[in-house]
């Protein structure tokens, strides 16, 4: 038995540009939604209020973060930045866990698939009771010291 | 004299892309709230210069959050007929200037 053996020569390409590859790296990062079919307008723009009230908790977080830096003082060397850090850090990843979620939702509304539950509650709340925590801890050490 | 009855819509009309609009201007209104306590913080520790590039984003992020709630609600008759538009785009820009503040608000707290 006889291959055929055929060659074949790589048409010139051009080398991507700088811009292209930035473009490239873009596109590759923007989530595929082009699945399935567009659902109801009204679920689609429910979805985009729970992202937006997902960004406005992130935002109050990182917010009451930068007042507790500036308000707390327990008396306890940078003791506050306990609060103040845990609560920023925590309004960033709120933000960026919302926009998975978002994403997640759209992609189940666009195939026509359940909803999957958020683990952006447990995170929040789990969240809020450790920085509670951290402050009644200040507190107390804070009065003993005095 | 009984009261007009509604009309029957497959589409609501409009009400949907108006809590949109609102969810929109509250989220710029708390922007604008992070951004004050940006510029706050950079007068009480003396770090203006860091402040107000992050207060500025902040601000004009805003801005783009209020004129975007206004195109949004401009698109409700098209929704009705074609499907709202995923706007991925504009929600990833809004977690990136979220953690720009994020940032920001780390940065003046440790270094202050």
């Amino acid at each position: 038995m006889t291959e055929d053996v055929t060659t074949h020569t790589e048409p010139d390409r051009a080398e991507p540009t700088k811009r292209g590859r930035l473009r490239e790296a873009l596109r590759r990062l923007r989530p595929d939604l082009d699945v399935g079919k567009a659902p109801d307008p009204r679920f689609t723009l429910a979805n985009e209020r729970t992202f937006l009230a997902w960004a406005r908790t992130g935002l109050a977080l990182i917010g009451g973060g930068l007042v507790a830096a500036q308000v707390l003082r327990f008396g306890l060397g940078g003791a506050h930045l306990l609060v103040a850090i845990p609560a920023i850090l925590l309004g960033g990843l709120i933000a960026i866990a919302g926009y998975v979620q978002w994403e997640v939702n759209e992609r189940a509304m666009r195939l026509g698939q359940p909803l999957t539950y958020s683990p952006l509650v447990r995170l929040l709340a789990v969240g809020i009771a450790v920085l509670a925590v951290i402050s009644i801890v200040l507190v107390v050490i804070s009065a003993a010291v005095r | 004299m009984s009261p007009q009855a509604p009309k029957a819509h497959g589409w609501d009309e409009g009400a949907a892309s108006e809590r949109t609009l609102l969810a929109w201007e509250r989220t710029a209104i708390a922007s604008l709230a992070v951004a004050a306590l940006v510029v706050r913080a950079g007068i009480v520790y003396s770090l203006l210069g860091l402040a107000i590039p992050i207060a500025a984003v902040l601000v004009l992020a805003s801005v783009g959050e209020w004129l975007f709630s206004l195109r949004i609600y401009g698109e409700r008759e098209q929704v009705g007929e074609t499907g709202a538009v995923a706007h991925e785009r504009v929600h990833a820009v809004l977690v990136g200037i979220t953690l720009i503040a994020a940032a920001g608000s780390a940065a003046l707290s440790i270094i202050r």
